[in-house]
């Protein structure tokens, strides 16, 4: 338990400086949201005009330690503003939204990944020196190694420019209705978006798995299941695998991280609907309230994520309870 | 175990296993293919307006960033200023007139119009709008830059609205005509009229019923109390993904209206030379913007001869497919204002937009501008001429224009680099006045005051370092002030015509800003489903969607093929 309260202390000052950050950084950058986007609208607009959204947006010449005192009181009541780029949309509409097609998108990528990948990795392990073990594991690495958005691009190209089974971008292309066809539409329209994230994280998992079966296949209680007559699959599944999980759980919190990381640059290849297509739009406006909000989400995803990840570790593993402090 | 018996093992289980895996991947590829059509996309028309990156539903008219329909099919103005015709269309107002004293406008209204629950549409609701746009600072309409000047807005009976100003202000009256208008009957409930997101627009215009919205597309459906015949039973609006996905839907034949394919002669008529069609009238110019604090560039003498230097006929070539003209030394285009253009004026500063690169040389050199051994111009104080020239990143035609520009410069001893930056360093610089040159895309106006009053006005000019949208070039000239001063009070159409003649003079001797040519207005559409759009043969209204207002112009014009 102390392990775990030391861990919520860390998450708690990784918070605080990770808002801060937020806060700080957008406003560092030149301009501000009124001229980028008098200067976007280009025809018609005029000074006065220009006032009427510094007005409007709240702009003020505070000092920026002022704004942020006003912002952290603005946090602790759960006031995120309105957007900027979307106004006069709350900052929460806008992303509430978004939100739901970057989880679709990024739990399904995840899960696949995870299954596919850590599958891969046990084939690999139980059959190791074989030419399945030789050459995927290292296959999916090198695939892995390349940035999110090489891919993204590259399956745009062959599969929805050059050979049109897939769309171009976006999550759907008929209005939003309950309808067996509005799901196909969203599952094809899924497709490469889901692939891209698979291919980039697949390696990982199977490495993992790998290397983890590896130390399991060695124990002598392998041998015995084997011994007793069980069938491989229940001695790789369910003798194996399952003991050499643990490692998966740890890599499990960093992976969301890097999902989500990923998943930005995938969804603005694909101008997929979600919170990254959001956050990329709202940086180039200058949407302050909307940057802010869309970078909490992701820390406090990326460490919550963590943190679920530490407790799962201490229930699934009973030697990291007898530590102590 | 045994060697054998792993192994055979071995071959028998990887297959499953493999099986297993290419399951899972399946799940992912095999997913069924809809269809790329919304369900109404046979009856509806489908137009490029709305930006990429999703939207959000709102139609407040007053915030910039709503929705494309908000200001172009459902709040209408009381005119509006038609740039392929010269002419103010009476809309919502028949006539405005100004009294003897240039300070009372009397609007009068159509008396047919009501609102799309039913209320009738009253000068009430005009006096409203006005008085809303006072009250609130926040509210962003065509009226912003006249409300300063209004001393009061008075519905005098239920057709006419009498607005009063301070002194005569002649230019207000375009303004005050620009001003959409909205319901007093359901904005009075408004508690804040400036974030209010007004999902459900109660509007006088062609359509006005939202059918269903997305993030990534909507459908409007027609007004049933709409003043006007409208045959286009409803409108479909989707934020593309980008220019990619616009010309593979445009490929397709799923686009009616809109929407930029690059060179239209190769890549879009010849799919369908029957139904596709474009056309890219000229309302606005394009110029060549030099900071005029920095040293030489201040100079009217050398600005005429960059003026000389730059070839105009390569430019259009490159940037925008031959398809325009060059700009002449009034920066105003033929096309959207035939009315105030002066030809003598044309005629008479027609060398300073010519090319004529040994005339360029040679003013430089009675300027005292001397070539150096390395081909560098020097002032007489020994700076050199070397200038950047910064563009925003990916804006292709501007970039293509300012290589030009950037060559022929350097050719006549003034040696000019091109720069591309983000598009934020670019506003952040250039609007406060921070750069050496760049390019200047004139604003969309019914009339050339405010072109005029931003090039080289005192009253526009702002010091380095504060924002200036419209004067960022930082160029004031007392005669031209003086001249626009006197413009504002002068209420008689013809009388305004030629006061504006010695203003586009002042201009042409001066050129604060280098006029390069005219950037056409990018419009095509198909004939399949829909016609009756505005042509070269019939150029009744822009066929622009960039122009907020002017489709208003086009729908009562529409038919179903």
């Amino acid at each position: 338990m102390l392990l775990l309260l030391r861990r919520l202390g860390f998450y708690a000052i990784a918070l605080l400086i990770a808002i801060a950050v937020n806060f700080f950084v957008p406003r560092l950058a030149p301009g501000d949201p009124a001229s980028a986007l008098v200067a976007k609208l280009g025809t018609g607009a005029d000074q006065a005009s220009l006032e009427s959204l510094r007005t409007a947006y709240g702009l003020t010449d505070d000092p920026l330690g002022v704004q942020f005192l006003q912002y952290l009181g603005n946090l602790a009541t759960g006031d995120f503003g309105l957007s900027i780029s979307r106004f006069p949309s709350p900052v929460t509409e806008v992303i509430s939204g978004s939100l739901g097609w970057t989880v679709l998108l990024g739990s399904v990528a995840l899960i696949i990944a995870y299954l596919l990948g850590s599958t891969l990795g046990i084939v690999a392990a139980w059959y190791r020196g074989s030419w399945f073990d030789r050459t995927v594991p290292p296959v999916l690495i090198f695939i892995g190694s390349f940035p999110y958005f090489f891919l993204a691009l590259l399956l745009v190209y062959v599969f929805a420019v050059g050979l049109g089974w897939f769309p171009i971008g976006q999550a759907y292309s008929m209005p939003p209705e309950w309808s067996w066809e509005f799901v196909g539409d969203v599952l094809w329209h899924m497709t490469l978006p889901v692939t891209t994230v698979v291919l980039v994280t697949a390696g990982t998992w199977t490495l993992n798995m790998r290397n983890a079966m590896m130390s399991v296949t060695s124990e002598d209680y392998l041998a015995l299941a084997e011994a007793k007559g069980l069938s491989v699959r229940a001695v790789v599944f369910r003798h194996g695998a399952r003991n050499a999980l643990l490692p998966s759980v740890t890599l499990l919190g960093g992976m969301i991280g890097a999902v989500v990381g990923g998943q930005v640059m995938v969804e603005i290849v694909f101008s997929y609907p979600g919170v990254g297509m959001i956050l990329m739009n709202a940086v180039s406006a200058h949407d302050y309230p909307l940057i802010q909000t869309l970078f909490l989400i992701i820390t406090v995803t990326v460490l919550a994520a963590n943190f679920i990840v530490d407790i799962v570790y201490v229930l699934l593993d009973p030697r990291t309870r007898e530590v102590t402090a | 175990m045994t060697k054998t018996q792993r192994s055979g093992l071995a071959r028998r289980s990887l297959a499953g296993v493999l099986a297993l895996s290419a399951a899972v991947a399946m799940t992912t590829a095999c997913a069924p293919a809809g269809g790329s059509e919304g369900k109404s996309a046979t009856t509806a028309l489908s137009l490029v307006a709305e930006p990429p990156g999703g939207m959000t539903r709102t139609f407040n008219p007053f915030s910039p960033t709503a929705r494309w329909a908000a200001k172009s099919a459902m709040y209408e103005p009381l005119m509006i200023a038609n740039p392929a015709t010269g002419k103010d269309e009476p809309w919502l107002a028949t006539d405005a007139t100004w009294d003897a004293a240039g300070t009372a406008l009397t609007v009068t209204l159509r008396d047919d119009v009501t609102w799309s629950d039913g209320e009738p549409f009253t000068a009430s609701d005009v006096a409203f709008t006005f008085q809303l746009m006072i009250d609130n600072e926040g509210l962003v309409g065509p009226a912003d830059e006249v409300l300063a000047r209004l001393t009061s807005v008075e519905a005098t009976d239920d057709s006419t609205v009498v607005l009063t100003f301070g002194e005569p202000f002649a230019p207000a009256r375009d303004a005050v005509l620009a001003q959409f208008i909205v319901p007093e009957h359901t904005w009075s409930d408004v508690a804040d009229p400036t974030t209010f997101p007004d999902e459900n627009p109660v509007a006088t215009g062609p359509y006005t019923v939202i059918e269903n919205f997305s993030a990534q597309m909507y459908t409007l459906g027609r007004n049933p109390n709409y003043w006007q015949k409208l045959e286009v039973p409803a409108l479909s609006l989707r934020s593309y993904s980008g220019n990619d996905q616009i010309s593979a839907e445009v490929a397709a034949g799923n686009i009616d209206w809109g929407g930029l394919v690059p060179d239209p002669d190769k890549t879009f008529v010849p799919r369908d030379p029957e139904h596709n069609h474009y056309w890219w009238p000229q309302t606005r110019s394009v110029s060549l913007q030099v900071n005029t604090t920095k040293g030489a560039l201040g100079d009217a003498g050398v600005r005429r001869a960059l003026s000389m230097a730059v070839d105009r006929e390569r430019i259009i070539d490159q940037a925008v497919w031959g398809k325009s003209d060059p700009a002449n030394a009034t920066a105003l285009p033929e096309g959207g204002f035939s009315t105030w253009l002066d030809a003598d004026v044309v005629d008479e500063y027609s060398d300073a937009v010519t090319l004529d690169v040994d005339a360029a040389a040679a003013l430089l050199d009675d300027l005292g501008y001397a070539e150096d051994s390395d081909g560098v111009r020097h002032a007489p104080d020994g700076t050199a001429l070397e200038y950047s020239i910064v563009i925003p990143t990916g804006w292709s035609d501007w970039i293509t224009a300012a290589q030009v520009v950037a060559q022929d410069l350097t050719a006549v001893g003034v040696k000019v680099e091109l720069q591309t930056i983000a598009y934020d360093s670019w506003a952040d610089e250039v609007y406060n006045g921070e750069f050496d040159m760049t390019l200047y895309g004139m604003p969309s106006s019914p009339n050339p005051y405010s072109f005029y009053l931003g090039a080289m006005s005192q009253e526009t000019l702002a010091p380095i370092g504060t924002q200036s949208v419209v004067n960022a070039h930082r160029f004031a000239d007392p005669e031209a002030t003086q001249l626009l001063q006197d413009y504002t009070a002068i209420t008689d159409p013809d009388a305004q015509v030629a006061a504006m003649a010695g203003i586009e003079a002042r201009f042409a001797e001066l050129l604060p800003l280098i006029p390069l040519y005219n950037a056409p207005d990018f419009g095509l559409y198909t004939t399949t489903r829909f016609d009756g759009f505005p042509n070269e043969d019939d150029p009744y209204a822009p066929l622009s969607l960039q122009l907020p207002q002017k489709s208003l112009l086009v729908f009562p014009h529409l038919r179903t093929v």
